[in-house]
């Protein structure tokens, strides 16, 4: 079946339909890259994290502040992810260039010799520019107040 | 696209967005839906996946909003035919003497669909005194 992303007027925007086999592709593809992020996180390769940020790129952190590209990476240098799980992943299509993809994560970290844990409802929203998907933006949703 | 152009693409989805709220608050569930994406999901309050028809039911039941402000609007191109807009809401429900506003950052994902702009995805977070981790 092909998922047609343009309701209504599929006639104008033929090179818009994915079918549902690309988009599993995709979304499998692309949770693997999301896993990869807190990968390289964990193991402190921060030019990897930084590889996999769009230009442009922008969040909005779970105690909802704002920070650019290279406030979030500059945070990652003080910043110790000492462990995860990431569950219940959801992909949102947008069109065949940009889809998001949703998640829970819980995350044990290590800030100035302090150690915080907690369970958030997250969004990446990745973009294929130049044959690469990158994340444009994140944002983070606590779970438990 | 040019910057002029892209000015005037931001002015117009922050009037929309302005007025989903002005729908919201007046309870005109069909002019919420209308600007809403048939594929539309939200991360909405409670930390919960919504699509659009969770978000029209939740509406229907939702405490009225007596007062309302946006603010520190941004846009973020994705591509020509995808921009995120975020900025921060302040709304206070009318809610048996509980006068307090709920403050939270948002984002709004919108796509162009048939020569019109559609909100895709949504997300707010609540805004925490605490800026740590």
């Amino acid at each position: 079946m092909a998922y047609d992303f343009s309701p209504g007027h599929p006639h104008l925007l033929e090179s818009n339909l994915m079918t549902s086999k690309e988009l599993k592709e995709l979304e499998e593809k692309l949770i693997a890259r999301e896993r990869s992020i807190f990968a390289a996180q964990k193991r402190r390769d921060l030019p990897a994290v930084e590889a996999v940020l769009a230009h442009g790129f922008r969040q909005i952190s779970g105690s909802g502040h704002f920070f650019s590209k290279a406030q979030v990476l500059d945070r990652l240098k003080f910043v110790y992810l000492l462990d995860y799980w990431l569950e219940c992943f959801k992909l949102v299509p947008i069109d065949p260039k940009c889809v998001v993809l949703t998640y829970i994560i819980r995350v044990e970290r290590r800030y100035k010799g302090q150690e915080y844990a907690n369970r958030t409802y997250r969004s990446s929203t990745w973009v294929e520019r130049n044959g690469t998907w990158q994340v444009i933006f994140h944002q983070a949703t606590p779970l438990e107040v | 696209m040019l910057a002029k152009e892209l000015k005037a693409l931001e002015e117009k989805l922050i009037a929309k967005e302005r007025a989903i709220l002005a729908a919201q608050k007046r309870g005109d569930l069909d002019a919420v839906a209308g600007a809403l994406a048939d594929g539309f999901h939200e991360i909405g309050k409670g930390a919960k996946f919504y699509s659009k028809a969770d978000v029209i039911k939740a509406l229907q039941d939702a405490t009225e909003i007596a007062d309302y402000s946006l603010e520190q609007f941004r846009l973020l191109p994705v591509h020509a035919r995808c921009v995120i807009i975020t900025y921060i809401s302040t709304v206070r429900r009318s809610s048996r003497g509980n006068n307090e506003a709920a403050r939270a950052y948002r984002s709004s994902t919108w796509i162009e669909q048939g020569g019109s702009w559609r909100m895709i995805f949504h997300q707010g977070t609540p805004i925490s005194l605490s800026p740590t981790l």
